[in-house]
């Protein structure tokens, strides 16, 4: 039983998958900067006498989806046709999946720990994209333009939809379940999850409950391009919708469309005409009849679920779940995590160092962990440096910087970083040497009367003096020196 | 239950046909000839029949992911009833369910 005046918030989430061509014929779906209608034929333009066939990578993405997401697939489902007019649809109609959706039920789970809750998904279906407008308005909106351009390019590109069940309280949960959703289709390679670039697209329908905890009317929120946008879309709407009731007034069942340069959700004003699609089944597509085979082969596929996968990052090298979160984020960037482990860094280091160094420099460049140059190996062998002290942290920095460039080892970079007899040397490496001695008395002292078996506090101050240097002087030459002093 | 007048007329809007007065009577008595067809086939006891049992496996209609590019889009866009460039050019665009914008509105 749901108290009065709560949000009831439930998403339709369009995936675009990353199949090479489209869902029924045999044109790219790389539409992204292609010149306007290229990737375009008979059959996604709709010229009569042609026929769709599906393609089989659409398929098993969808299927692959539906099995992460705990849904029961259909093995023998249909395709339906759902007509309208726009000229975004040469066919004036979108195939789609209707009665019989290829998965039904399920659940992603959003929150962590105690905190945890697992969303129940309605179900998830195969269709096509649509082409794209462009409106001639010099504003580019609708409502002014002359005229509109159209590019099919897009049409035709395979979409898997996501319905959750209304069961989403918060804007910020909507927000996590998204995020959730996105991080899957990239663990699952089928899609690259882009809410910027239209690859994945959020509807939301939000309610408010009565008096009596009954559901309200809902209102379905669009063009949400960011999780940040639909998260300030949600809390708009809420307040809007308890204003609209607290003055008395009913809520109208309706669209609304996102603007997020005014920060507000605007109808479309007049007449509110139920939209009748007509669906029937497309006489043009036999039903989809899969194998058990067929959806056991696509479990196989499945790889570790990021949840999962968060879960054992924390439970098997103790790391934070803030640190888990970040780094389980994407697929590749929990990869070179692990590779780091296999290489034998320590666990919370090459946490850190990931989380701030490797993806600061993605970030500033730009790209993404597969396309950074620096091997793990490479990599773990300046964290292994750091953590016998040979290295300070601030010299450290600088070798990653000229690492990263060139794909350098440790001792190219420190090659590089000044010639081996360092900027700092002879009797100005001496006196800094001592200076770093005087200030640590104490492990001077445990040294000499012999409580360094290891030499780890030896690589300690030899550690301070490469810091002190600013990374400017040879680690042999202060070990040299250090050994004079210390062994004297 | 039979399909009166109003509902031809829905049905012709939706599809974008125009319908004419005289047109309607004829196209009302078609329908519901169909209808009544169907009625009968609801009719029929199928208990126990499974909707997909005329069916055959269709796996094989799968198409594998492979791309290949079509080379007559020049002539397409040629035939369109009117191109801007690489883009077909329709009228503006009302939804349905919009109304003109007054200009004062515009801003």
């Amino acid at each position: 039983m749901r108290k009065p005046n709560t949000p009831v918030i439930g998403l339709e989430i369009h995936v675009q998958m990353k199949t090479g061509s489209k869902l029924f014929c045999a044109c790219s779906t790389d539409y992204i900067g292609a010149v306007p209608n290229t990737n375009v034929c008979p059959v996604c333009l709709g010229l009569p006498g042609t026929l769709p066939v599906v393609n089989r990578k659409a398929v098993e993405y969808a299927v692959r989806t539906g099995l992460a997401l705990g849904s029961r697939i259909g093995l023998s489902t249909r395709f339906h046709r759902k007509n309208y007019f726009y000229p975004d649809l040469p066919k004036a109609y979108q195939i789609s999946q209707y009665d019989v959706p290829l998965a039904v039920g399920g659940h992603l789970p959003i929150g962590e720990e105690q905190d945890r809750k697992w969303i129940r998904i309605t179900r998830l279906h195969l269709e096509e994209d649509a082409g794209k407008l462009v409106h001639s308005a010099r504003d580019g909106r609708l409502g002014n333009s002359e005229y509109s351009l159209v590019d099919y390019n897009r049409g035709g590109v395979p979409l898997m939809e996501i319905v959750s069940e209304p069961e989403l309280a918060t804007p910020s949960e909507a927000r996590d379940f998204v995020s959730r959703l996105r991080q899957l289709v990239r663990f699952l390679g089928v899609s690259d999850g882009d809410m910027e670039k239209g690859s994945l697209r959020v509807d939301a329908n939000i309610s408010l409950t009565g008096p009596d905890g009954e559901l309200g009317t809902k209102v379905e929120v669009k063009n949400m391009n960011s999780l940040r946008a639909l998260e300030r879309a949600l809390e708009y709407e809420i307040a809007r919708q308890q204003e609209c009731l607290g003055r008395g007034e009913r809520i109208l069942q309706e669209t609304r469309h996102w603007d997020d340069g005014k920060g507000v959700t605007c109808g479309t004003r007049g007449k509110e005409e139920a939209h009748d699609y007509r669906y029937f089944p497309d006489p043009d597509l036999p039903p989809l009849v899969l194998s058990r085979d067929f959806v056991e082969e696509q479990r196989r596929l499945l790889p570790e679920l990021p949840w999962d996968l968060k879960e054992r990052f924390v439970r098997e090298h103790r790391l934070s779940i803030e640190d888990a979160s970040v780094l389980t984020e994407l697929p590749g960037i929990a990869k070179y995590y692990e590779k780091c482990i296999r290489e034998g860094a320590n666990p919370l280091r090459a946490a850190n160092w990931i989380r701030t160094e490797v993806m600061r420099v993605l970030n500033e460049k730009r790209i993404s962990i597969e396309a950074f140059a620096l091997s793990p190996e490479k990599f773990c062998g300046l964290l292994a440096r750091i953590e016998t002290g040979a290295v300070s942290t601030t010299l450290a920095k600088e070798l990653f910087e000229k690492m990263v460039d060139e794909n350098l080892s440790v001792d190219e970079a420190l090659k590089k970083a000044g010639s081996p007899s360092g900027k700092v040397t002879g009797d100005d490496l001496r006196k800094m040497v001592n200076l770093v001695l005087e200030r640590e008395r104490l492990t001077v002292e445990e040294i000499q009367t012999g409580k360094d078996a290891k030499g780890k506090k030896r690589s300690f101050l030899c550690g301070l003096v490469m810091r002190e240097s600013k990374g400017q002087a040879d680690p042999g030459e202060v070990r040299k020196i250090l050994a004079e002093i210390l062994d004297r | 239950m039979p399909i009166g007048k109003d509902e031809i007329l829905r049905i012709a809007r939706l599809g974008r046909l125009f319908v004419s007065e005289e047109e309607v009577g004829p196209l009302q008595r078609h329908l519901n000839g169909i209808l009544e067809h169907f009625e009968r086939l609801k009719r029929l006891d199928l208990e126990g029949i499974d909707p997909f049992a005329l069916e055959e496996e269709a796996t094989g209609f799968l198409r594998e992911d492979a791309v290949s590019a079509w080379a007559g889009r020049e002539e397409v866009l040629q035939q369109a009833p009117n191109r801007e460039g690489d883009f077909f050019r329709v009228p503006r665009i009302l939804e349905e369910n919009e109304e003109e914008v007054s200009p004062d509105e515009r801003r």
